[in-house]
This record gives C-alpha cells, sequence and structure tokens, in this order.
C-alpha cells in the first residue's frame, strides 16, 4: 500500500519546562499553599480540596489570592508562597 | 529523526518528537488522519510533505533547527522547521516566512500575555497587521475587504499564525483553548495598514518606529467591530461616534485596561484629520469620551471591576467615568480599508499589550 509521508506540526514543551518542581514525599505535615486566580468558583474548588487534605494528612492551609485572573501571579506574591509553603495547589474555576 | 508508517485508523497522535510520519494512502489520507489528530483548523490544509517544507524554509533567513522561542502554555520550541511545517498547511509560499517569524517573536513579549490570551475564555484572536512596503512586496489587501476574503496573503498569513499557536503554543480548542464562544476571527485575521490614504504617519512612526521595509503588530483582539457614521461631517461628530460605541460595559478592556485599536477607515480618518486633529488629538479626545458611567454597571459587576482593575481610588477623580485604558496612548490608531463611512474597533483581551516588530529580511525578502 502507498503511503504519503508528512511532517509533524506539533512542537512539544522544551524539557525545562516540562520537569516538575514537587520534591516532597509525601504532604503529611507540611504547610500547603493554596492559590486562587480570583474568580468566585476557585475559592469553592480550593476549600474542597483543602479540606480533606487538612483532615487527613494534617496539613496547614494558607490560602493566597493572584488578584487578576488573565495575568501571571506577581513574582512577589510567588516569593512570599516560597517562603511561606512546602507545595502549592491552584485553582483556576471560573 | 523518527519516521514510523501510520495506518488511517490509527487513532493516538504522534508524540511532539516524532517529526516525519508516513500515513498509509495519498495526501487526501493524510489531510484527513491530521484533522482526525485535531492538528487543523478544521478547513482543508495543504499536506506539509518535507519537499515543501523544504522549500518553505528557504524563505527563512535562519536555519531550520533554530528556535524563535518557546511558546506558551504548552512551551512548545517554535522552531523554524514547525513555523514552516504550519505556514505549509495555511498554504503560505516562502516569501512569508520573515512575517510569520516576526509576529512570532511578537507574540512572546512579557506584556503580550500569550499564556492568558492563549487560555482565556475571552474570544481573542491574535490579529496581525503588515506595515511597510514589505505589505505591497506580498501583495496584501490594505484596502476594500481588508478584514475579509479573497486575498491570498491576508487570509494564508492570518491562517498559519493560529495553526503556530495552536499546534506549537498548544494552544488546542476545547483544552489550553477555554474560550467560551470563541470567535471567528481565529481562522485567521490578518491585513495591511493603509499608510498612503492615512493622513496621519503610519502606525510603526507612531510608536517610534522607522526605516524598516517591513513591521508586523500583534494584538489579542476581538474581530472588529463596525462602526457607522454616514451622516457626520466633521471630525468631532465622527469621533463621537466611536467614542460611543466603545463605550460598553462589557468589554474587556473596562478591567485592567491593557491597549485597544480603533482602526479608521480612511474617509473617516481624513475628515476628523481635515478638522484639525492629530492621531494624539484623537487618542486624548477617545480616552476622555470613551468612558462608561458606573450607573450603566450592575452593583456586583461593578464591584469585581473595582477588584481586578485596582481602581477604586480613582474612580472619583474619573467622575464615575471609566475610561477602557490606562493613558490615551494606549488606544491605538491605524487606519485601513477601502472608500466608505465605516471604522472599526478592535477591543482586545485587556491582560495584554501589543507588539510591533521589525520584519528583519524584508529587505533581503524585496530581491527574492
Amino acid at each position: 500500500m502507498s503511503t504519503t509521508t508528512v511532517l509533524n506540526p506539533v512542537a512539544g514543551p522544551s524539557p525545562a519546562l516540562s520537569e516538575s518542581g514537587l520534591g516532597l514525599d509525601s504532604l503529611e505535615g507540611k504547610r500547603l499553599g493554596f492559590l486562587s486566580n480570583n474568580k468566585p468558583n476557585s475559592e469553592v474548588l480550593l476549600e474542597a480540596v483543602a479540606k480533606p487534605l487538612s483532615q487527613r494528612l494534617g496539613v496547614s492551609i494558607r490560602g493566597y489570592n493572584k488578584g487578576v485572573p488573565s495575568l501571571n501571579a506577581p513574582a512577589e506574591l510567588l516569593e512570599q508562597i516560597d517562603k511561606e509553603c512546602d507545595a502549592v495547589v491552584l485553582a483556576i474555576n471560573d | 529523526m523518527s519516521i514510523r508508517t501510520v495506518p488511517l485508523e490509527a487513532n493516538a497522535a504522534p508524540s511532539p518528537e516524532e517529526l516525519e510520519l508516513r500515513i498509509a494512502g495519498d495526501e487526501a489520507a493524510a489531510i484527513e488522519q491530521y484533522e482526525a489528530w485535531g492538528f487543523t483548523d478544521g478547513l482543508p490544509i495543504v499536506a506539509p510533505t518535507p519537499e515543501r517544507v523544504e522549500a518553505m524554509c528557504a524563505g527563512a533567513t535562519r536555519y531550520p533547527p533554530e528556535s524563535l522561542g518557546d511558546l506558551m502554555p504548552r512551551g512548545g520550541s517554535a522552531t523554524v522547521q514547525k513555523i514552516a511545517i504550519n505556514a505549509v498547511m495555511a498554504g503560505c509560499r516562502p516569501q512569508h516566512m520573515p512575517v510569520l517569524m516576526a509576529a512570532v517573536e511578537a507574540i512572546q513579549d512579557d506584556d503580550f500575555n500569550l499564556i492568558g490570551v492563549q487560555t482565556t475564555t475571552h474570544p481573542c484572536a491574535v490579529m496581525l497587521v503588515v506595515h511597510g512596503p514589505v505589505a505591497d512586496e506580498l501583495a496584501m489587501n490594505s484596502g476594500h475587504n481588508c478584514f475579509g476574503p479573497g486575498n491570498p496573503a491576508n487570509a494564508r498569513l492570518g491562517r498559519a499564525l493560529h495553526l503556530i499557536l495552536q499546534n506549537i503554543g498548544g494552544g488546542v480548542p476545547g483544552q489550553s483553548d477555554k474560550a467560551t464562544q470563541g470567535s471567528p476571527a481565529k481562522y485567521g485575521f490578518c491585513f495591511a495598514e493603509n499608510a498612503s490614504e492615512s493622513p496621519w504617519p503610519s502606525y510603526p512612526a507612531s510608536i517610534g518606529l522607522e526605516g524598516g521595509a517591513g513591521y508586523v503588530t500583534v494584538a489579542a483582539c476581538e474581530g472588529p467591530h463596525n462602526i457607522n457614521d454616514h451622516g457626520s461631517s466633521d471630525g468631532e461628530s465622527i469621533l463621537n461616534t466611536v467614542a460611543q460605541t466603545m463605550a460598553t460595559a462589557g468589554n474587556n478592556n473596562l478591567y485592567v485596561g491593557g491597549d485597544t485599536f480603533v482602526i479608521f477607515g480612511p474617509e473617516h480618518a481624513q475628515t476628523v484629520a481635515a478638522s484639525g486633529y492629530s492621531r494624539s488629538d484623537v487618542q486624548d479626545y477617545l480616552y476622555e469620551h470613551a468612558r462608561v458611567a458606573t450607573e450603566r454597571i450592575s452593583a456586583a459587576k461593578l464591584e469585581e471591576l473595582l477588584d481586578w482593575g485596582g481602581y477604586a481610588d480613582q474612580l472619583e477623580g474619573w467622575g464615575g467615568r471609566i475610561p477602557l485604558t490606562r493613558c490615551p496612548s494606549d488606544i491605538r490608531v491605524m487606519v485601513a480599508g477601502g472608500a466608505g463611512k465605516h471604522s472599526a474597533w478592535c477591543p482586545t483581551f485587556g491582560a495584554t499589550f501589543s507588539s510591533t516588530k521589525v520584519i528583519e529580511s524584508s529587505v533581503e525578502l524585496c530581491t527574492i
């Protein structure tokens, strides 16, 4: 059967962008940040995740809000989260 | 280089690392398979065979493996070769490559906010405007129906840029592209500035760029919103119509500003200029008059605007009328179109600023 050779238009992420930064073996007893995108339902989603994690693993919960949903979180806020948390959960619910 | 033979009934899309694909059947079968994998915009494509891609790369002034950057949100590497593959699919010609390369550079400006533009629920498309002699070299349309169909370069360049955003950047409709309704402008939104009929200096000159044979401007815009005024015969009256058209409660610029585009038809522009308005006068007028009074906005919506926009303490100084941008110069003014008394307003995503870049190889391009 004949074939047609074509080139793939899709590009994958560069290796630097696809590495996971999470280096924790367990969340137990850790400081967990919850970053809202400042849309109303993000709070609902974050609370639904935070509550069982707090109950089951004893994580301490810290809430953050990035302000403008359409923009990246400010660098100062990311630095603050980096200092105050061991891991972060993001929610972008609309 | 990884090569594999793909049966037509295969379901799984190849990984991006698999560059060369042998698909069972003829070109029509390959195109059908690309559609099934979600590699197209739904319209028929030109099959990106190695020969066509190689010819396309010859229109670039950089080597095929060179990357122009990682396009968000996926972070796909925009090599010249990947740009060329998507250009072939869109029907581009090799001489279009420098325009696409400049556009790919432009969308990576930090203030353009590509990750937001690509993933938002807002229906923004990336408007691509070509300025300068290169637009004529490419036989682009800056006149009648310039936003519409019919011109090969306008249509194919706009389409190619959106395929690049989808296939390299990962703005895949329904996946990372979360647009609630989207826009027909996402099939392609490209035109040339009509500088020859503009009463004001060219758009690049207005932002301090001069001397190049060609520039591109990219902006994350809605499709053009028509502004009709056949009755007014003086500049202020036309500007009033423009301002009142822009003063809408539901546009995204009302949140955090960004820039926004007013694209005058030549007749409106010439009437406005004949009344003594320079481009900056027009920007000042529209900044002052294209405002939305708070009493036209629901309480809950106003609360959201003040929260996201962060301008509660400025509201009194604005007289309770919210401007669309944070300064007059963010209301971008240019001319395009043919005869007739229509202009257009292109609201943007808001959390974005446009970017204008020189088409680096346009001088060499003209000699091809």
